[in-house]
């Protein structure tokens, strides 16, 4: 009898215990919502469109990719401390060696990086499309979310489209049964087309870039632009002239030289001056997140004894690029650029460290890579580029509480800045016959720089503006599309920048797509590699 | 009364029980007596001996002196004696009242009862692959993890050990490979097998929390016929392990101390000054001693003074060890209660692991019928990692590596200041830290508290069915503080980590079984249903610029709000099981056993939750048939068959889930909402949500169809004995990320889709070769082979033909093995008569020479690159001697590890001024064919340079050595003591391997170098 009250109660303690079985295995996360219900809403498409921000900017977190738009061209060659780093990134990107082949890592970190930015314009645009507005307020920021995101997908066809030729034009796979295995590349042409698509849409929905009054958002002026270089990548010069002009009639005004580059107020002060047409926005509170473009520019004048490391002459100093010989040549006297976007000197400002042996200097003295004391000081060939000039255009000072030790910062990367539709406004009225305009364009920077008309050009032509391109948008990262576009950019880098004058052949004005890419989709490698 | 009865028999399966039970009952009334006596063997009496009245469930136990007194014996009746480790003995009462029983050790020490899952059987019936290693093959092993101490022991059982952090885990896997997981950097883990602790699988399983003392047997499940109970997380194999329980008799206390010393085993090869002076010329980076050193290193250099970074760094270690047992156990009541306290003080400075545990595991027997114990361990361990995880500025492969400036710093640099103090950087180049200045400016702490406790009652509801209700529950919590100083780093902030992680788990198991034997038939059959849940929570803070150094991580709040952050996660998982196993065997000759298990998971959603797990095992003991029983050469020979389905879901939780990734960034707001006034935008940093992973909802088990046939064998009155297993395994529906063109917006997703095989065999042999009075020389031989094969991957990977092609991108090529390695075939160096044929592919004499398998000029990954090896050996096993003179007992074991390839990363890029491995490079001068010319060459650096190190890294180790000494019983007759044992073990202690220059050949560059230990102990029993 207590056997049989036994059994009851076992097969009653499983059957209570049954009841409980959905607590164990019916589980639903505690600190993470659903991607569905997480970006359904109109908020959360907001933030989606940031996360296209994040994660094209992120490409310039990484120390190896950081300046992978500034690499390879005639005004750049490596700096003294590029061994440092993998031959698959910097270097193969700069030198063109045998260490950048489609097995590269890092080529590939940039390639998804741009098609991850990509899909996530896709999301923006179908999701967008999809939802339906409750009001007028609602409306205008749908049209604005959509409007960026096809800015940025512009943005994203343009880069895909000069450095690899080939790219694939993608949709969106919203679940697992949507995905795609096989895909066809679009030429250069398709992919230019599809910018122009794209843009084109971009400009119907945007504010412009004063209205907008936030550098991180796309504006109208942006759209402009980036139909601007498609037109000249497409060879319609008078649609790219009237787009320049478009990208210029949206009322923001060129700044004085002194006021473009800087951190004076930070980001909502010279940061988000109205030259600058688009910016990712880095943020010093979210410390997890820097970029890594601030130190590369730096020579490593902290090892000459006499000069201390400190915010002032450029905090820590790495040394992997330089300004090529070539670049310094294309100055002269009065241009106001040299001065106010560049370092030439390095000040004494460690007297205790002054060695004597090497000659008499003092607190205050500057030095060049030709003062007799560094020179003295410096035992080979290496050490005596330490205090070569350089460019100051990416440099970070104490304003977001960087430290001298930290090679990292959180100054926006200036993606576009509106000196370059003058310049491109000038090329396309030239190649279009427009001579005067073509003039009065690039005058208007040459005016800036000089601070009158004394040095205005009078007279246009493609080598004018090649170099006139290299001191206005030096090392902001146009230089390698703008030469490939000409055709120039293996001889010229083959002219210009002692470190890859040895490496590059015909095979590197495009890119290799990454050998996954090629191997999953079974497409055709860039020829050469 | 029967009204009752008739109610309990309509329950299914029951009735026939119960009618058998009355019948027993009614059967036994008969004329009474009392029958008393002892029971001894030849050492005299024997507590604890079952006699119990046959044909009943009446029995007694004899106490401490071998008495017992059994009431109510029919004067016919016939008393059966049974102990363990003892024949069973029958006497027929006769009318008797006094019966003094001597009992006869039983030889045939393969019916052993052995832990199986969720019961334990006699291993004659046991019909799953299986190995058994006892207590002393693990003692012999001076470890404090049970694991890395059964190395080189098991056949098929693969353990590697890639750090020598004191208190860190090893890796290891049964039958090799047949997860891929979720990327080439998880296959370790998705391949571990399962440890069950007392019939408790462990979350996670650090086993450096569990007391090798504790362990009674490690019972290891190979096949499907055996680790089918453990249904979908038991593909890869089981670990059974049974903790120590107190014996009848005499308490025995057992106090038991070592000491050791710890050393690097293997000492990596690095430049010294004039070497490194001649590096940095043979690599182009200076043509004078001024211009190729700084100039503290130039003063160091002509002053004739270099610092050997590995000498200073790496010293000698210490090991101290003591635990003291109390153990024993009375009718109605066993217990064990050890104590252990573990310290060992690593070879490098501030690397120290102390373990303190406790376990006490008791059991009450109120009556023959009821059960109730408990199992409960306390294990506390404080770790100090400054010197692993302080130093984390230098990414090797990804992760930190905390060793690398013993291999970069230049020779010629300073340790210390003028004024005796440690130098922060040991040249004016800030990369070339002093490892000892980081260390006195950082902390790194993790302290671990676990805490769990393991209920368990027993019921026998009848004589031949036994409920058991497991239960446990486990508190795991680890802090982990982490400090850096304001001078840690030149101008960087202080720092500070706080981490605080929990986790809990809790078992119940619910445990039917029964076992009867009708004349020949013989049924065993269990049923199970339980569930196991884990739950994890992780609290993270981390600040800057404290306000001060002086208290560590514990300033971590006294910082500005601007300088904190923090971060919180969680995850759990549950998993709900019903198992049923029926074992039938035919007079111990022919036994079946069949298993099925259905496991309920909260890792995959819908229908997929649920999987079913069946097998079939036979066993045949031929040595029991009539034909055999004559033969004189064999006593033992049994086949064994299985075939089965075993799962394996060791993936992360909410894989099948879409989670978005959390956004941060900065906006410019507007205030008046008028573009033409800029001076009142204000940022804004604001956060939510954004697309993340790819769901998965079709997500399910991967599956393995496991079969096994062996052979066990006892030749000779067992001297000689041994199994050999055969296998063959075909893994489908793997969960590995599958890498999909990115097109899609995702590089990978997890996903059921690609198919393994693996086939291997298993050798032991165990050999009683000498066996003299004084002198007997005992020798175990394991060996294995298993071969595993990718056979699909992706959905999408499959050409026009649909055959299935590989997935380089992870190193996963299709007909070759998961750990392949795939890359250009290095030939040698170009020489300088060679110049022309290098310049075709734009290189010079020194550079390194690849196979150019296309013959089109260029060396390029597309196809160029062949499969050069494996990083899974062809073959493994040990030899393990064991020599007993007398009191004395010498063992030996050699492990070996053959067919391997590994890529060296010891061997750096030689660019730059680090310092690098001493190795034979290329020069003009010495024309060496082994290794290309340094400097900037490319030689050195990705695929290429991988190629250049890829080196045999197979090995034969002489893994322990163990000389013991018991002092004779004579020389403690009349004293308290019953026992003294005095040893000393050796582990690690010699590798012979062409896999040089690295501290083991298992280890990379940057971990803790591995170390050998010797260790010196006593052990007393009162």
């Amino acid at each position: 009898m207590k056997k049989s009250n036994f059994y009851w109660s076992i097969i009653f303690g499983l059957l209570v215990i049954t009841s409980c079985e959905k607590e164990i295995i019916d589980l639903t996360e505690r600190d993470r919502l659903p991607t569905d219900i997480a970006v359904a809403s109109l908020e959360g498409l907001e933030t989606s469109m940031l996360s296209v921000y994040e994660r094209a900017r992120s490409l310039h977190e990484n120390n190896e990719i950081s300046l992978w738009q500034q690499c390879g061209t005639d005004i750049v060659t490596s700096g003294t401390n590029m061994v440092d780093n993998q031959p698959g990134g910097m270097p193969g990107m700069m030198q063109y060696g045998n260490g950048f082949d489609a097995s590269s890592p890092q080529l590939e970190d940039i390639f998804n990086g741009l098609y991850l930015s990509l899909d996530r314009c896709n999301v923006v645009i179908a999701y967008g499309g999809n939802f339906e507005p409750g009001n007028a307020s609602e409306e205008t920021r749908k049209n604005k979310i959509i409007g960026e995101a096809y800015a940025l997908r512009a943005y994203v066809y343009l880069e895909l489209a000069e450095r690899w030729d080939n790219a694939v034009i993608t949709e969106l796979a919203e679940t697992v049964d949507d995905i795609k295995f096989t895909a066809d590349l679009s030429t250069r042409d398709e992919l230019m087309q599809q910018v122009v698509d794209d843009a084109s849409a971009a400009i119907l929905l945007l504010k412009s870039r004063i209205e907008n009054g936030d550098v991180g958002v796309p504006s109208k002026d942006m759209a402009y632009l980036l139909l601007a270089k498609a037109q000249m990548w497409l060879g319609n010069w008078a649609e790219a002239a009237t787009t320049a002009e478009g990208v210029i009639s949206q009322g923001a005004q060129l700044q004085p030289l002194d006021g473009i580059f800087g951190l004076q107020g930070g980001k909502t002060g010279e940061e988000n001056n109205q030259e600058l047409i688009f910016s990712w926005i880095f943020n010093p509170a979210d410390q997890n997140r820097p970029q890594r473009t601030v130190q590369m520019y730096v020579p490593l004048y902290d090892r000459v004894p006499g000069i201390k490391r400190t915010l002032e002459q450029g905090g820590r100093p790495w040394s992997r690029l330089s300004p090529s010989p070539y670049y310094w040549t294309l100055f002269e006297a009065g241009d106001g650029r040299l001065q106010a976007w560049h370092k030439l000197s390095w000040t004494v400002d460690d007297p205790d460290n002054i060695d004597p042996s090497f000659g008499d200097i003092n607190e205050g003295d500057e030095l060049t890579s030709n003062s007799p004391y560094f020179l003295n000081w410096a035992s080979n060939d290496n050490a005596a580029r330490y205090l070569e000039p350089t460019t100051t255009k990416n440099w970070e000072d104490g304003t977001y509480g960087r430290l001298e030790s930290e090679a990292q910062g959180f100054r926006n990367v200036i993606v576009y800045r509106l000196a370059e539709a003058y310049i491109i406004g000038a090329e396309a009225y030239m190649r279009n016959g427009n001579m005067s305009r073509a003039l009065e364009l690039i005058n208007t920077i040459r005016e800036r720089a000089f601070g009158d008309s004394s040095h205005n050009f009078t007279n246009l032509d493609m080598e004018t503006i090649i170099e006139e391109h290299a001191r206005e948008l030096g090392h902001e990262g146009q230089r390698w599309a703008f030469m490939k576009r000409l055709g120039l950019l293996v001889e010229r880098v083959r002219m210009y920048n002692p470190s890859a004058s040895p490496n590059i052949q015909d095979k590197n004005v495009r890119w290799p797509i990454p050998q996954n890419f090629v191997d999953q989709l079974g497409i055709e490698q860039n020829p050469g590699y | 009364m029967t009204n009752k009865l008739f109610n309990v028999s309509k329950l299914k399966g029951i009735g026939p029980l119960i009618l058998l039970l009355i019948f027993m009952f009614t059967s036994s009334m008969n004329s009474q007596i009392t029958v008393s006596g002892v029971v001894s063997d030849v050492n005299g009496p024997i507590p604890g001996v079952n006699v119990v009245l046959q044909g009943t469930n009446r029995g007694v136990v004899t106490d401490f002196d071998g008495n017992y007194s059994i009431d109510n014996v029919p004067s016919d009746g016939i008393l059966v004696f049974s102990y363990i480790g003892y024949a069973t003995v029958q006497v027929v009462v006769n009318g008797r009242s006094q019966i003094n029983q001597t009992l006869v050790v039983d030889t045939s020490t393969l019916d052993e009862v052995v832990v199986i899952g969720y019961g334990s059987m006699e291993r004659s019936n046991v019909t799953g692959a299986m190995s058994s290693i006892s207590t002393d093959e693990i003692e012999k092993v001076p470890l404090p993890n049970v694991i890395e101490a059964l190395r080189g022991q098991v056949s098929g059982l693969r353990v590697t050990r890639g750090t020598g952090e004191p208190g860190t885990g090893v890796n290891f896997t049964i039958r090799g490979l047949n997860s891929l997981g979720e990327g080439s950097g998880s296959v370790g883990d998705a391949n571990q097998p399962i440890i069950v602790v007392d019939g408790v699988p462990l979350p996670g399983g650090n086993l450096n929390e569990i007391n090798p003392d504790d362990i009674q047997t490690i019972n290891i499940l190979k096949d499907a016929g055996a680790g089918a109970i453990y249904g979908s997380s038991a593909a890869n194999g089981v670990i059974l392990i049974t903790t120590k329980t107190g014996k009848i008799g005499k308490p025995k206390i057992t106090v038991n101390a070592s000491s050791g010393i710890n050393e690097v085993g293997t000492r990596v090869n690095i430049m010294n000054g004039d070497e490194y002076v001649k590096y940095l010329f043979d690599s182009g980076q200076g043509t004078t001693l001024n211009g190729a050193l700084h100039p503290n290193e130039l003063e160091n250099y002509i002053a004739g003074k270099s610092v050997d970074w590995q000498e200073e760094l790496l010293k000698q270690g210490f090991t101290f060890s003591t635990n003291f047992s109390v153990s024993g156990a009375s009718e109605k009541f066993s217990f064990y209660l050890n104590t252990d306290m573990y310290k060992e003080t690593g070879i490098v400075t501030a690397s120290d692991y102390n373990r303190y545990s406790v376990r006490f595991n008791g059991e009450f027997t109120p009556s023959d019928r009821f059960k109730i114990g408990a199992k409960v361990q306390l294990t506390k361990s404080i770790a100090d990692e400054t010197s692993v995880r302080s130093i984390t500025d230098f990414n090797v492969n990804g992760g930190f590596a905390p060793f690398i400036p013993i291999f970069t710093n230049t020779p010629l640099g300073d340790l210390y200041e003028d004024d005796g103090s440690y130098a922060k950087f040991i040249t004016d180049d800030q990369f070339q830290v002093n490892p000892f200045h980081r260390y006195n400016e950082s902390i790194v702490d993790r302290k671990i508290t676990r805490s769990y406790i393991n209920p368990y009652i027993e019921y026998r509801i009848l004589d031949e069915l036994t409920y058991t209700l497991n239960t446990f529950a486990e508190d795991r919590s680890q802090f982990f503080g982490r400090f850096t100083s304001s001078d840690y780093i030149d101008g960087d902030p202080s720092t500070a980590q706080i981490q605080k992680q929990s986790s809990v788990n809790y078992l119940v198991d619910n445990i039917l079984h029964y076992k009867k034997d009708f004349g020949k038939h013989g049924i065993d059959a269990t049923f199970v249903y339980g569930f196991q849940k884990d739950e994890w929570e992780q609290l993270n803070a981390f600040s800057d610029k404290l306000a001060t150094d002086l208290l560590g991580y514990h300033a971590i709040d006294d910082t500005a709000t601007d300088d904190q952050r923090f971060s919180w996660d969680t995850d759990e998982s549950g998993k709900v099981y019903y198992v049923g196993r029926l074992g039938y065997n035919y007079d111990s000759k022919y036994i079946l056993t069949l298993t099925v298990r259905r496991d309920g998971s909260s890792k995959f959603t819908g229908d997929n939750k649920w999987g079913t797990f069946p097998s079939a095992s036979f066993a045949w003991n031929a040595h029991n048939e009539e034909f055999l029983k004559s033969n004189d050469l064999f006593n033992v020979i049994k086949l064994r068959l299985s075939y089965g389905e075993l799962g394996n879901d060791r993936i992360g939780t909410y894989r099948y889930l879409a989670n978005p990734n959390v956004v941060r960034s900065t906006i410019l707001v507007d205030q008046d909402g008028n573009p033409n006034t800029t001076d009142d935008l204000v940022e804004q940093n604001i956060v939510g949500y954004a697309k993340g992973t790819l769901a998965n909802p079709y997500l399910k088990w991967e599956t393995s169809k496991q079969f096994n046939v062996g052979l066990d064998f006892g030749i000779l009155n067992n001297r000689i004995s041994g199994s050999i297993d055969f296998y063959k395994t075909k893994t489908t529906d793997l969960l590995l990320p599958e890498i999909i063109p990115i097109i899609n917006g995702y590089e990978s997703y997890i996903n059921n889709v690609g198919e393994t095989e693996n086939e291997g065999a298993e050798v032991t042999l165990k050999g009683n070769i000498i066996n003299t009075e004084d002198f007997s020389w005992d020798a175990t031989i394991n060996w294995a082979t298993d071969k595993n094969k990718i056979v699909r991957l992706s959905r999408g990977s499959v050409d026009e033909n649909g055959n299935p092609i590989s997935d380089p991108a992870n190193g996963w090529f299709i007909g070759q093995s998961i750990g392949v390695i795939y890359n250009y075939k290095y030939l040698g160096v170009w020489q300088e008569d060679e110049a022309a044929d290098a310049a075709v592919y734009n290189q010079v004499p020194g550079d390194a020479k690849f196979l150019d398998v296309n013959n089109d000029g260029n060396i390029t990954p597309g196809e160029d690159r062949i499969f050069l090896g494996n990083t899974t050996p062809d073959w493994y096993g040990g030899i393990n001697n064991t020599f007993r003179y007398k009191g004395f007992e010498l063992s030996v074991l050699l492990e070996a590890v053959q067919g391997i390839k590994r890529v060296n990363n010891f061997i750096g890029t030689y660019t730059g001024r680090g310092n690098q491995v001493a190795i034979d490079y290329w020069t003009t001068e010495n024309p060496s064919t082994s290794y290309p010319r340094v400097g900037g060459s490319g030689n050195y650096d990705g695929a290429r340079g991988d190629a250049v190190k890829t080196q045999d890294a197979s090995f034969l180790a002489l893994r322990n050595v163990s000389l013991s000494y018991n002092l004779p019983s004579d020389v403690l007759k009349n004293t308290f003591v019953q026992g003294i044992s005095l040893y000393v073990r050796g582990n690690n202690l010699k590798y012979w391997t062409d896999f040089e220059n690295s501290y083991s050949p298992e280890t990379g560059i940057g971990s803790y170098p591995i170390v050998k230990t010797w260790t010196l102990g006593a052990s007393i029993t009162f």
